[in-house]
């Protein structure tokens, strides 16, 4: 194993110029310091990263909304499909002692969805003689920012992959639009038939408490492969393989009346880059 | 019975068709008026031929044509039979082709006529005629129309006809247009007799006179909701004479206009006047009920206007207003066609509470708090606007049973689809404004002392010939045609369609009443008519046509 930091002006990511790089490996030099450029990856203080994954998500719910018109109360259901998409997150791990490490990361989830209306319209001429009314109301959007908290343990198998285990709490901050009003327009007489003709959305924002669980492969053998070329800088960068799984629930009131709680988190894959000094 | 003996012995269906086809002859002359109701080939055929013959000399005039709302592809043609170019009182003919194919024509031609058509008795001189001969003043009334009449007696005249308002009827008077003489007359009238898409609609809510809630459709202006209904296809107005009977007795008799302050009104559109509520709540759903069952736009077919008056008088003037108006205005409701702009509706007030009717130990609620009554008066137009009933004898008792069936059919409509949860429906009438037991009863009209069988029906001359009594014979077959049953005074079991197909006799009696019956129909007329409306909307050997065959045969019309 070669020292990296005498290495680094030869480097050819380093070389590769752009000023963002080298700030990377400036931050990457500064944190390892010279003492680093043999140290096994489950020997170093700190590792850093980020993924782009899927979360896999399956969360269904409803809200209604009670409402007035032609003298009668009226009520609309929204039934919103929040399914798998894609993730980024970032991360950081500081090994406290032998093979124990606490970390945090940050998973940021945004979904675009629809919506679909169910109303049950009051009629304008008879009382208890409602018409239904269906639609879909698009660009409903989740966006679900989770901070996991972890404590983690480090192993390291033939040298080159670091696998590290974890689990702690998880901090969920979710907005998501639900559906809060809908336009109905009258077909015309007899008015045994009524259509939707756009709907308004509120923005809520809630935050809970859950957990995460899982387990994160990274890989520090890159140099060894020599497509990459020979840097030291090399001994320091891992592709990574992440699987976690983190919960919580969150439930929401709208207008005042109780809402079905949301689903949040969900079984995360992700792939990326670790930095490990 | 016969026909069932024809199907045991085993005739084929195409036999059996042309058997359920009425035998007797369809071209019946008595007193020189030939009643026609031709339904098979060769009839039709024969009676195309008249028919034509006639419009090519001008002796019939197709008045209009009507697309059936019913039967795609039908159309019915109203003609009216002429001498020399002027109109026969209740003669002509309604033809029903499909595709230009005659399917059925019913009508009544007078023939030998020989009277010369030049008038001597001016317009104005008829017009001055009937205002002496009634005592009123008649410059509101339109201009008399020259026609030839056939008398009571069997002799045709050359007449003016002339509508006069009476203080309590609409009388139609016969003017000979050679001797000045007043040949005949007859009360016009048709009365419930005692014996949003839009910007400027809103809709409130109102307790009717039993207590039930309802949503009123209705019109915010300046601050208050006047009761004029903007949401269906016609306008719709509900008038609130609130009490003052000489205007109302203006407004109806003498043509005085009505206003927008006129229309009843309410400050917070929760609506308190129970009557005002079931007026107009009840004649929205009339609308609905003639638009959902027969695709009918409202009582011209063409959402003409519907207005209708409430609180025609205080009831506490029931002792101090002329006997004229306290029949009409308390103790009434009607229809007068030549009313107002647009037809009216009036609704009596009732008695105050403690008076009872001393023949039947009733009260007598406000009229328009029965929706069975509210369609009845509305039907009246329809039938203004479509077969023109004539307001007396049979063609009049017709007139009468089409709206009861109206009235009738309204409130199963909204009671049985679940419109108005708390609207009860049955076959009586007016039983939510003659408490207990209403005035009529299509079940059981010897019940409330009315013929259901043809030997009973009454032969006198007062109300029009019996209009409001002889009605219960066609309407008791109504009823027997839904829900089955046995005729009192036949003894003959009718077996109905049942009342979850209670549709399809509405459907064929409004067909019929409508679109194929002649002014001057009779009820053999009216028999023949629906037996073939309901070929026409369901096919021959039909449980229709069955149940509407048996159902007259019960009530002893043939």
């Amino acid at each position: 194993m070669r020292g990296w930091m005498n290495d680094m002006p030869s480097s050819p990511w380093c070389r590769m110029g752009g000023r963002a790089l080298a700030l990377a490996c400036g931050i990457v030099l500064a944190a390892t310091g010279a003492s680093a450029q043999t140290t096994p990856p489950t020997e170093r203080r700190v590792i850093i990263g980020t993924s782009l994954g899927v979360q896999f998500v399956k969360d269904a719910f409803q809200n209604t909304v009670d409402y007035e018109l032609f003298q009668e109360a009226g009520e609309f259901g929204a039934i919103y499909n929040i399914t798998t998409d894609t993730t980024v997150d970032a991360g950081a791990a500081v090994r406290l002692w032998k093979r124990f490490a606490v970390g945090v990361e940050v998973s940021h989830f945004y979904k675009r969805t629809l919506a679909a209306i169910e109303a049950t319209v009051p009629h304008p001429f008879f009382f208890g003689f409602p018409r239904t009314a269906t639609g879909v109301a698009g660009r409903v959007t989740r966006r679900e920012l989770a901070l996991h908290m972890q404590a983690q343990y480090w192993h390291l198998f033939k040298d080159a992959v670091l696998v590290r285990g974890f689990f702690g709490p998880t901090y969920f901050d979710v907005s998501h639009d639900l559906v809060s009003t809908i336009d109905t327009v009258e077909v015309g007489f007899p008015f045994d038939e009524v259509t939707l003709a756009g709907f308004g959305t509120e923005k809520l924002s809630r935050s809970a408490l859950g957990f995460n669980v899982g387990f994160d492969v990274s890989y520090y053998g890159l140099r060894e492969l020599g497509f990459l070329g020979d840097s030291s800088v090399l001994d320091h960068i891992a592709m990574a393989f992440t699987l976690r799984y983190s919960r919580g629930t969150s439930s929401v009131e709208l207008d005042g009346s109780f809402q079905p709680s949301f689903e949040l988190g969900g079984t995360h894959l992700g792939i990326g880059v670790r930095l490990a000094f | 019975m016969q026909r069932t003996r024809l199907l045991k012995s085993g005739v084929g269906i195409t036999a059996l068709l042309l058997l359920l086809t009425p035998t007797r002859p369809s071209l019946q002359e008595s007193g020189g008026v030939q009643s026609i109701t031709a339904t098979d080939l060769s009839e039709l055929r024969q009676t195309d031929r008249l028919v034509d013959d006639m419009l090519g000399v001008g002796e019939l005039r197709v008045t209009r044509i009507d697309n059936d709302t019913l039967t795609p592809g039908r159309l019915h043609e109203r003609l009216i039979q002429y001498h020399d170019g002027v109109p026969v009182f209740g003669a002509g003919m309604t033809r029903q082709t499909d595709r230009g194919l005659t399917v059925s024509i019913f009508g009544r031609i007078h023939r030998g006529i020989t009277i010369d058509a030049t008038p001597t008795v001016s317009a104005s001189a008829a017009r001055a005629i009937v205002a002496a001969h009634l005592g009123v003043d008649l410059r509101s009334i339109a201009e008399p129309e020259l026609m030839i009449l056939r008398d009571p007696s069997g002799v045709h005249r050359l007449v003016r006809r002339v509508r006069g308002f009476a203080s309590s009827a609409v009388m139609m008077c016969f003017v000979d247009a050679h001797t000045g003489a007043v040949v005949w007359e007859y009360n016009d009238l048709k009365t419930q007799n005692a014996t949003l898409p839009c910007t400027d609609c809103a809709v409130g809510r109102g307790r009717g006179v039993k207590g039930d809630l309802k949503k009123v459709s209705v019109r915010p202006v300046g601050g208050v909701f006047r009761a004029d209904d903007r949401l269906r296809p016609p306008v719709l107005r509900t008038y609130d004479m609130r009490g003052d009977w000489r205007r109302t007795e203006a407004v109806v008799f003498s043509g005085a206009p009505l206003f927008d302050s006129d229309l009843a009104a309410d400050g917070d559109n929760n609506w308190a006047d129970g009557a005002n509520v079931d007026g107009h709540v009840g004649a929205g759903w009339t609308y609905d009920y003639l638009f959902d069952r027969f695709g009918r736009r409202g009582l011209n077919g063409n959402d003409s206007p519907m207005d209708i008056v409430i609180h025609p008088v205080r009831r506490a003037d029931i002792f101090i207003v002329p006997d004229e108006i306290f029949s009409l205005f308390h103790f009434n409701a009607f229809y007068c066609h030549d009313c107002g702009p647009n037809g009216l509706a009036v609704f009596g007030e009732g008695f105050p509470p403690g008076f009872f009717l001393p023949s039947t130990g009733q009260m007598v609620d406000f009229f328009a708090a029965g929706l069975d009554v509210v369609a009845h008066e509305l039907a009246h137009g329809v039938t203004e606007f479509t077969s023109q009933l004539i307001y007396q004898n049979e063609s009049g008792a017709l007139n009468e049973a089409f709206s009861d069936i109206i009235g009738t059919g309204t409130e199963f409509f909204v009671a049985e689809t679940g419109r108005h949860a708390p609207e009860r429906a049955d076959y009586i009438l007016g039983e939510d404004i003659f408490k207990p037991g209403g005035i009529r009863s299509l079940a059981d009209p010897g019940s409330r002392g009315d013929p259901d069988h043809y030997t009973q029906r009454f032969t006198g001359t007062t109300d029009n010939g019996g209009v409001h009594t002889n009605s219960m014979i066609p309407g008791h077959a109504f009823y027997l045609a839904i829900e089955g049953g046995v005729n009192h005074t036949s003894g003959l079991e009718v077996s109905g369609v049942g009342a979850d197909r209670r549709d399809q006799v509405e459907q064929l009696f409004y067909r019929a009443f409508t679109l194929m019956l002649p002014a001057d129909a009779t009820f053999a007329m009216a028999r023949a008519a629906t037996i073939q409306s309901a070929r026409d909307l369901f096919g021959a050997g039909s449980a229709a046509e069955w149940a509407v065959t048996d159902a007259w045969t019960a009530v002893g019309v043939f």
